[in-house]
């Protein structure tokens, strides 16, 4: 049965505040506002919450109408369960794999990188950091292995201050650019995190 | 908002409304030009001395941000009488105090009205050298951009407000907001700075774009150099977000370009209203490591190197 907070007149943040009080007890929730922030403030707060967000506009009020998403945390406290059958994280943190000679290392990590669509189970998320930067980027032998592990809807993350470091931001050629705080996050909220 | 209203011209008036500077500059001799300044606004904190600090910090930037040296300051004072305790009003006239008179400033004055709803700031007065005024849009191409302070207080405020903040994004917020410009304006000066203002409710592309106003530069951002209060891009992911951000963004939107693939919450964090923020200084890119170092030295730990001026793409501010 949804919920229905009527946040009318009430200013920021109140209409999130309340509508996370209510996600709390129902996976259904509608939040009823009166201006465009509350609507975008509102709704940024129910995706990030994993819900479904559809608005409605009636005569200058915007219905907001929450759905509990298949992946949707319980909880705004309870940290997400991981049941260890989650797809991993594989951390890319060098372009070279092992120590000993450099050449031999990237050989193997190019290698490592072409095999991975043929090899189960595939990670949900892909982060390249410090010189593993180089592998998403312009010059790099294994672009078209990752455009297309990136078309199964692999997430590919670069990280940024890694990229202006080695000064090739505007080489990127695959992924997104990333920052620590969402490197951090997907690293932390993940079952496995897997460093060739 | 002043359309329509002739604005005024003299001779002596160096630094007025129309170049969006943040205090007005008024040429006494040829040593010595006044500022003047003022900034007042409703609490953002639960704490009254902590908001009379903040609100007395904020008010003094102003005269720091334009190369200026404040002098005397006066209190502004909407105070709900019958409503509230007069121990309220006197913690916070106590916190303001302090922090003036931690700048050196001396209080001559003040006035108070009954209000029912509660606000307070100071009227700034200091002095600035007329050839030593640092303006908003003096920027050159080749020229590399510092920011003092992290940005993020609008959204740590509306999470507090919400009940919804950590006591480590607030206590980080609230050491940034009661610390002086004073020092960072003091440094800069051993520097030969092109530009400078501080950033507070434009948030940091509004003040950014503040910088472009002589058309002869282009302003790039790196998101990533940018210092962020921890716990900040966790609230604009939660929409915890104050309303003036949606008001920069519309203001801004034909002079910035954020680039595509960066993460949703650049453009809620860059836009961010601050309060009492740091300085944003162009200067050479020789100079500038020189700078940052300086400012690093003297516990200005978050001081960044976060963007340069261009001479392509003039007149827009760009965000990488």
């Amino acid at each position: 049965m949804a919920l229905t907070v009527d946040a009318r007149t009430l200013s920021c943040p109140q209409p999130v505040v309340l509508t996370n009080k209510a996600v709390e007890e129902s996976d259904q929730v509608i939040t009823i506002v009166d201006n465009e922030v509350a609507k975008e403030n509102v709704t940024r707060f129910a995706r990030s919450k994993g819900f479904d967000v559809t608005v409605e506009e009636k005569s200058g009020e915007f219905h907001i109408h929450l759905t509990r998403g298949e992946a949707a945390e319980q909880t705004c406290c309870e940290p997400l369960a991981t049941t260890g059958d989650e797809p991993p994280v594989l951390l890319i943190a060098s372009d070279s794999i092992g120590r000993g000679s450099d050449e031999l290392g990237q050989k193997l990590m190019t290698a490592f990188v072409q095999i991975l669509s043929e090899v189960n189970p595939q990670p949900k998320t892909i982060i390249f950091m410090n010189s593993g930067v180089k592998l998403v980027c312009e010059g790099s032998q294994v672009i078209e292995d990752l455009r297309a592990l990136a078309e199964q809807e692999i997430e590919l993350l670069a990280c940024g201050t890694c990229l202006g470091y080695y000064d090739i931001k505007e080489k990127l050629a695959v992924g997104q650019v990333s920052n620590m705080f969402d490197i951090a996050t997907a690293m932390m909220g993940a079952s496995k995190v897997i460093a060739p | 908002m002043l359309d329509g209203i002739e604005l005024p011209s003299h001779p002596n008036l160096l630094v007025g409304l129309e170049s969006l500077d943040d205090a007005g500059v008024f040429r006494l001799t040829d040593e010595i030009a006044l500022v003047q300044t003022v900034d007042f606004f409703t609490p953002i904190v639960d704490d009254p001395y902590t908001f009379g600090q903040i609100a007395a910090a904020n008010a003094l930037s102003d005269v720091y941000a334009m190369g200026g040296t404040p002098l005397t300051a006066m209190n502004l004072v909407c105070f709900p009488s019958k409503a509230m305790d007069f121990s309220i009003l006197k913690e916070i006239l106590r916190g303001g105090l302090d922090k003036i008179n931690e700048a050196e400033v001396t209080l001559v004055g003040g006035h108070s009205i009954d209000d029912p709803e509660l606000k307070y700031g100071l009227s700034v007065t200091g002095t600035v050298h007329p050839n030593k005024i640092l303006g908003n849009a003096g920027a050159r191409p080749g020229d590399q951009l510092v920011l003092t302070k992290p940005i993020g207080t609008g959204l740590v405020n509306t999470a507090l407000k919400g009940n919804m903040a950590s006591a480590e994004a607030v206590d980080a917020a609230v050491a940034q907001m009661t610390t002086l410009n004073r020092e960072a304006a003091e440094l800069l000066m051993e520097f030969d700075v092109h530009a400078c203002t501080d950033v507070t409710g434009f948030g940091l592309l509004g003040h950014a774009c503040e910088m472009l106003l002589s058309g002869e530069v282009g302003i790039e951002i790196d998101h990533t150099a940018v210092p962020i209060i921890a716990g900040a891009i966790e609230y604009a992911s939660q929409g915890l977000i104050p309303g003036g951000t949606y008001r920069n963004r519309d203001h801004g939107a034909s002079r910035v370009e954020i680039a595509s693939g960066l993460p949703d919450w650049v453009e809620s964090v860059l836009f961010d209203p601050q309060t009492s923020g740091g300085l944003i200084i162009a200067l050479p890119s020789a100079d500038a490591k020189s700078l940052l170092q300086k400012l690093r030295d003297a516990g200005i730990e978050k001081a960044s190197i976060i963007g340069r001026a261009t001479s392509d793409r003039k007149g827009k501010v760009v965000v990488r």
